[in-house]
């Protein structure tokens, strides 16, 4: 990690209809870093991270990349810095997966620093960090949901983005898989990339996540590392659940008990 | 991948050229070596060859706005009427024939088409909206096309001309047959113009395969693609509908027939459909006049005619395809 902030939301507000969905948000995401956006249902998390990728305009407030205001940036100059997950898998023609991964290097093509062979081992690479090398020219329609993910999450990281946005990308994955995603994305923070992904397993957040960000009903609540920010009282202010806080073997556990503040007796949880 | 459709597009190249040199040798007036050269000529240069461009240009745009507007609302029915467009066309060349405009101006009828193609396109833009997704565009063509087709409906109803009314009919049903040259010249510029637009959304397309939120993130500027492909459709449909009425089935049938064998890339599939759509078209209006020189089979009924079992074909196989 360094010092240099690769993207700002100062004093932000989003307003969208009559709701209210952000309240002046100001937050700060640095160079090699993977922070998770923890928070419940329609805390705000999705249209935090659509105002980062350029997505959504702030009705207050301004969102920078590079301490440059996004607004000042052209689309394809975005695309070639943000790569964005949405939450919502769309693919709308079975093209193979090969295919669908090679499309997160059209902002490369729009500027004209790609070349096919270059693209060819960048795409490849992707597929192999997701583990979809092995059906590579079959129909992405085909795939099941978790394996179109992958293959989602494929494409983003073809467009080799300095910040990676990533809506729910564990969500559907086998267990195996959601590990070998969380580990892909450290492994790009130490090569510099920096992650933003929205995520409701709070273990999987606490155990990788450099830093926890916490939100509800549009503003920011904690924002720190796991030990700082997923505190049992904390939890249960937030989500309105009564949450097991352990540790295993320095694995971080988080067990909902139940959904208020009663108390359930304390039996050992199976890891 | 790429590799694998470049010799597909070689092959259609080839057919197209195939369809034209096909077009112009064929018809009723057989042009033999021997005989009279200045015939020949006149044959060719009057008759035929405004024939076969034409084949050639509508063919190609009605190809390629199937593709363009299939992969922009990402729904494999759309045709290139859906936004409104030939309707518009339509309304206006019917409007000239029934005002009377043709019989005085020959070139009244492609230019109310024109006309109407401009202002349909104006209407839906306004109803639909800037930079809204694909389906407040798709109801406002919906709702410019009935809009038109009831007062097309009502002009043929209300004329107190037959002759006019069964000009009308006859015009809609299409026809590439008697068109001069200077019609050619008129209408295949403004289709040219509105092709290349649409050639510009090759990435658009692709990039809108992972939805509109991802597309936007890969760098496209949604509100102006959707300019272009709105301009593209009104121009190279506009002017080829007010040309030859209205032809069906084309723009819906080829990039259905193409998109397998470019991987079912939109972006790929709109030289491949363009291409397609000028050979089919090509063929057909040779078919045409060989079967029947005499019978004035129209071509949008022949179109029809062949499309209608080709696409139930599709639909069972796709049915197959898609079973358990």
């Amino acid at each position: 990690m360094s010092d240099a902030s690769l993207a700002t939301l100062d004093g932000v507000t989003l307003r969208l209809g009559a709701r209210e969905v952000l309240r002046d948000v100001s937050l700060s995401f640095f160079a090699g870093e993977v922070v998770a956006l923890v928070g419940p249902n329609g805390a705000g998390k999705t249209s935090l991270l659509k105002l980062l990728a350029g997505l959504l305009p702030p009705t207050a407030g301004t969102v920078s990349i590079d301490a440059r205001p996004l607004p000042t940036f052209t689309p394809n100059e975005i695309a070639r810095r943000v790569a964005y997950l949405p939450q919502a898998r769309a693919i709308h023609w079975p093209m193979t997966v090969r295919a669908i991964v090679a499309l997160g290097r059209l902002p490369h093509h729009a500027s004209g620093t790609a070349s096919p062979a270059r693209d060819a081992e960048i795409v490849t690479a992707a597929m192999a960090e997701m583990d979809i090398t092995s059906f590579a020219d079959r129909s992405v329609l085909a795939l099941s949901g978790g394996e179109q993910a992958r293959v989602l999450m494929a494409r983003a990281l073809a467009q080799q983005p300095r910040l990676l946005i990533a809506d729910e990308p564990t969500a559907g994955l086998d267990l195996a898989h959601q590990l070998a995603l969380m580990q892909t994305l450290r492994a790009r923070a130490a090569s510099g990339v920096t992650s933003i992904v929205a995520i409701h397993d709070l273990g999987l957040a606490a155990r990788f996540a450099h830093r926890i960000v916490l939100l509800a009903d549009g503003q920011i609540v904690a924002a720190g590392s796991a030990e700082e920010v997923l505190t049992p009282a904390r939890i249960t202010a937030v989500y309105g659940v009564d949450m097991l806080v352990t540790s295993v073997d320095g694995i971080p556990v988080f067990v909902p008990r139940s959904p208020t503040h009663s108390v359930a007796p304390t039996t050992p949880v199976g890891v | 991948m790429k590799t694998t459709a470049f010799p597909m597009l070689c092959w259609l190249a080839i057919a197209v050229a195939c369809a034209f040199v096909l077009s112009l040798s064929v018809g009723p007036g057989l042009i033999g070596l021997s005989g009279d050269a200045a015939a020949r000529v006149l044959i060719l240069r009057e008759i035929r060859l405004p024939r076969a461009l034409l084949g050639a240009a509508v063919g190609a745009a009605l190809g390629l706005a199937g593709a363009a507007l299939q992969g922009y609302l990402r729904n494999p029915l759309a045709e290139p009427g859906v936004i409104g467009v030939s309707g518009g066309a339509a309304l206006g060349a019917v409007l000239a024939i029934h005002l009377g405009l043709a019989a005085t101006l020959p070139a009244a009828i492609p230019l109310a088409g024109l006309l109407g193609a401009a202002l349909a396109t104006l209407l839906v833009v306004v109803l639909a909206g800037e930079g809204t997704g694909p389906v407040p565009l798709l109801l406002a063509g919906v709702a410019v096309s009935s809009l038109t087709s009831a007062a097309i409906a009502l002009a043929l109803t209300i004329s107190g001309n037959p002759f006019a009314a069964a000009e009308s009919v006859f015009w809609m049903m299409g026809s590439l047959a008697d068109r001069s040259l200077p019609q050619a010249a008129l209408a295949i510029p403004v289709i040219a113009a509105g092709m290349a637009m649409l050639f510009k959304l090759s990435r658009t397309l692709d990039a809108l395969t992972l939805g509109e939120d991802a597309a936007q993130s890969l760098g496209i500027d949604l509100v102006i693609a959707r300019r272009w492909l709105i301009a593209g459709v009104a121009l190279s449909i506009g002017a080829a509908t007010a040309v030859t009425g209205i032809i069906g089935f084309v723009g819906l049938v080829v990039p259905h027939l193409l998109r397998r064998h470019v991987g079912h890339a939109p972006g790929r599939l709109l030289l491949a459909s363009a291409l397609g759509g000028a050979a089919l078209l090509l063929l057909a209006d040779t078919l045409l006049r060989l079967v029947s020189p005499w019978l004035d089979i129209r071509i949008g009924v022949l179109t029809a005619l062949l499309g209608a079992p080709f696409f139930t074909l599709l639909v069972v196989r796709m049915r197959q395809e898609l079973a358990p």
